[in-house]
């Protein structure tokens, strides 16, 4: 998303662009685990649903805290 | 079948919200301008991908969370009433296994995913109790 989009009560944020660094955002959605509780609802590209399905399970399957993302895909 | 099936331990299928109950929140443009969303022909699937301590966690916090859940989204169809705490048996056996095992033998990051029924289905998890 753009440094416009994301809801200010997050305390973080991702962005595709590297420039939106400036703003405050960070740049690799998957350089870090999901961990705790959340919805994933990616954009509608089957690499990305993949690559967001992918994470998910690994971050569940290797997280030693409570985590449960709950993925919202088409089919 | 997708590899992925091999991670149904971590997965599983809550319920689908039905094509003619879908409807996406219209996105109002920096000028109150609605930008028109042309009509959709899927489904919405919603699939939880957690790990025991996570699941153990909901129902401690609320045993009827799932039911409270689905009450808050009446549109879709839920396949289940109840989630267990036991740990979910794996595809392949009863063993859970672990989880950056499978990781690695899911493909990589280049663009050969597969159809998108075939993520779904291959996530969908048996739900029983270790013996």
């Amino acid at each position: 998303m753009s440094p416009l989009d994301p809801d200010p009560r997050f305390s973080h944020y991702w962005s595709e662009h590297l420039r939106d660094k400036v703003f405050g955002a960070n740049t690799n959605a998957f350089s870090s685990r999901f961990s705790g509780f959340s919805i994933c609802h990616p954009i509608y590209l089957e690499n990305a649903m993949l690559l967001a399905t992918r994470h998910a399970i690994y971050s569940a399957a290797v997280s030693t805290e409570e985590t449960a993302t709950f993925m919202l895909l088409p089919s | 079948m997708h590899h992925s099936a091999a991670n149904t331990h971590v997965c599983k299928f809550l319920g689908t919200i039905p094509l003619d109950q879908l409807q996406y929140a219209k996105v109002p443009f920096w000028n109150n301008i609605q930008i028109p969303l042309s009509k959709h022909s899927w489904e919405l699937q919603i699939i939880a991908i957690w790990n025991t301590k996570g699941r153990v966690c909901l129902n401690a916090h609320n045993k009827d969370w799932l039911k409270e859940l689905a009450k808050q989204i009446p549109e879709a169809k839920w396949e289940s009433q109840n989630i267990h705490n036991h740990p979910y048996q794996t595809a392949l056996g009863s063993r859970q296994h672990s989880g950056l095992n499978k990781f690695n033998k899911l493909p990589n990051d280049h663009p050969e995913a597969p159809e998108g029924p075939d993520i779904i289905s291959a996530l969908i998890s048996t739900d029983q109790p270790q013996p």
